[in-house]
């Protein structure tokens, strides 16, 4: 036996990676974590994209005539988030002006805490901000009543939804989120106003985008592929339908829906245009040109008054792609 | 003061949706509803390029297209909530101005589209006629600077086009 005595204060040996394994618990919670943060954004992603696709498919009165598959949901979801980041680096003045304002208010909101809460909880307080959400809720439904410039902003729609709406939506996120605590220990009226506040708006913005600015672009028909139409009775029938194009006539191919598919006959002196629904099987025939391409939105608008016609006998086209290029550029600025 | 500062953000919101409600912006359509037969409609005049036009129009795309007939080529861009048509010739020049807003009036004769048809020829003289289609029919004072397209059921003025003077 050995005299020597054991140090107390000695710490006893431990491996260098013990205090960053975590233990199999913790490292499932990690993976579940991830997991349904994952899905709960590819959720969402997919839920925008087909509240867009169906107000956009009712709005020009297309809904109930074929399947639109989940590529268009993911197609529109992907163009919503384009667009907003497009609109703020594109009215860059805009997004300035707001990130300053949303900034001052929140160092408004912090240094005066206090006084804030007071008059936020008061009568006066929750009227105001009723006041702001439903008048932003309404606004966000029906931008049409907005005009399409104000002032030196053009796009003032999509100005309004991406820079108003989407800012807004999120505060009262970030406001659930932060009061989600107390929430959880003692519930109260306010929350569940900000929620019901939130959904309006949250819900408001893929529904307003689809009936207002979502759109697809249809291709012009040139041709057949297929060397004996005759022997393709339906494909026979359609050549004839659109053998007279060119004169005051266009086809166009709506495309990628599940069943069906949509060719568009149109009239630009006779909107809106007619349809003729054709088995997706007959589309490998039809060759169709990437010049001249057109609107879903322009082609499906109701006859408009305030539009004058061209005489009859004329020939109808669409712009040619120099000038089309020249409006882009021009008519955002 | 958070009084005041709610109160100001309130109004401020208050005035700009207050004002989306007239559609009016402040494009060189929407700054003038005067229109100056043989000349234009407040800064755009005949004779403009399309660049110049879409420049002073700013904000709104227009709806466009590609009129043909024989060997002539027309591009008509078209701003449809403001009820105007602008008509380019081949060289993109402005030729013609095609208005069907009533808000658009002719300077010093006040006439309008949807107007009574039969005030032209108090205003204007007797002028040339001719049949368009089934329904409408053109009136037209090619040395006054303008034509109007003539709903034939209601007799009312459908659509005033600005020409060049002859």
């Amino acid at each position: 036996m050995s005299d020597e005595i054991p140090n107390p204060v000695a710490p006893t040996p431990v491996p260098d990676t013990a205090q960053e394994i975590l233990s199999i618990k913790e490292f499932f919670s990690v993976i579940v974590k991830i997991a349904t943060t994952l899905v709960g954004f590819a959720t969402l992603f997919v839920l925008l994209g087909f509240t867009i696709i169906l107000s956009f498919i009712n709005n020009i009165k297309l809904y109930g005539l074929t399947n639109f598959p989940q590529e268009f949901y993911k197609e529109a979801a992907m163009k919503f988030h384009a667009d907003l980041i497009e609109t703020y680096g594109r009215h860059v003045y805009c997004a300035i002006a707001l990130f300053v304002l949303v900034g001052a208010v929140s160092l408004w909101s912090y240094l005066f805490k206090e006084k804030v809460l007071r008059v936020a909880y008061t009568p006066y307080g929750i009227t105001f901000i009723l006041f702001v959400v439903l008048l932003t809720f309404f606004a966000t439904l029906r931008i049409d009543f907005l005009p399409t410039s104000l002032w030196k902003i053009g796009e003032f729609r999509k100005v309004f939804l991406f820079m108003v709406s989407v800012p807004m939506s999120s505060l009262i996120l970030l406001f659930l989120g932060l009061k989600f605590k107390e929430f959880a220990k003692r519930p109260f009226r306010v929350y569940y106003f900000m929620v019901a506040s939130f959904i309006a708006i949250f819900i408001s913005i893929p529904i307003s985008y689809g009936d207002y600015l979502f759109d697809m672009n249809v291709f012009p028909i040139t041709g057949f592929d297929h060397a004996d139409t005759t022997k393709i009775e339906s494909l026979s029938s359609l050549k004839s339908d659109i053998g007279n194009q060119g004169k005051s006539t266009l086809f166009f191919l709506l495309g990628h829906s599940t069943d069906r598919e949509i060719l568009f006959d149109v009239k630009p002196s006779d909107p809106p245009a007619k349809m003729i629904l054709v088995d997706k099987n007959l589309i490998k025939f039809i060759k169709i040109s990437r010049d001249n391409i057109m609107s879903l939105r322009d082609i499906m608008k109701e006859k408009n008054a305030n539009i004058p016609v061209p005489a009859t006998g004329v020939s109808v086209e669409p712009l040619p792609r120099e000038i089309q290029d020249l409006i882009q550029k021009e008519a955002g600025k | 003061m958070t009084h005041i500062i709610g109160c100001s953000v309130a109004s401020l919101l208050v005035l700009i949706l207050c004002g989306t409600n007239c559609r009016a912006g402040n494009s060189a359509i929407d700054r003038s509803a005067v229109i100056e037969p043989g000349l234009g409609i407040g800064d755009i005049r005949i004779g403009d390029d399309m660049k110049t036009v879409l420049r002073k129009i700013g904000g709104s795309k227009p709806e466009g297209k590609t009129v043909k007939s024989g060997s002539m080529v027309e591009y008509w861009l078209s701003y449809a909530e403001q009820g105007i048509t602008f008509i380019f010739d081949r060289n993109k020049i402005l030729s013609r101005i095609a208005v069907s807003n009533p808000v658009f009036y002719v300077q010093q004769k006040g006439i309008r589209p949807k107007g009574q048809a039969a005030e032209l020829d108090r205003l204007f003289g007797k002028g040339t006629k001719r049949n368009l289609n089934d329904n409408y029919e053109l009136k037209e004072y090619r040395n006054q600077g303008l034509t109007f397209t003539i709903d034939k059921d209601s007799n009312r003025i459908d659509t005033i086009t600005i020409i060049p003077n002859r």
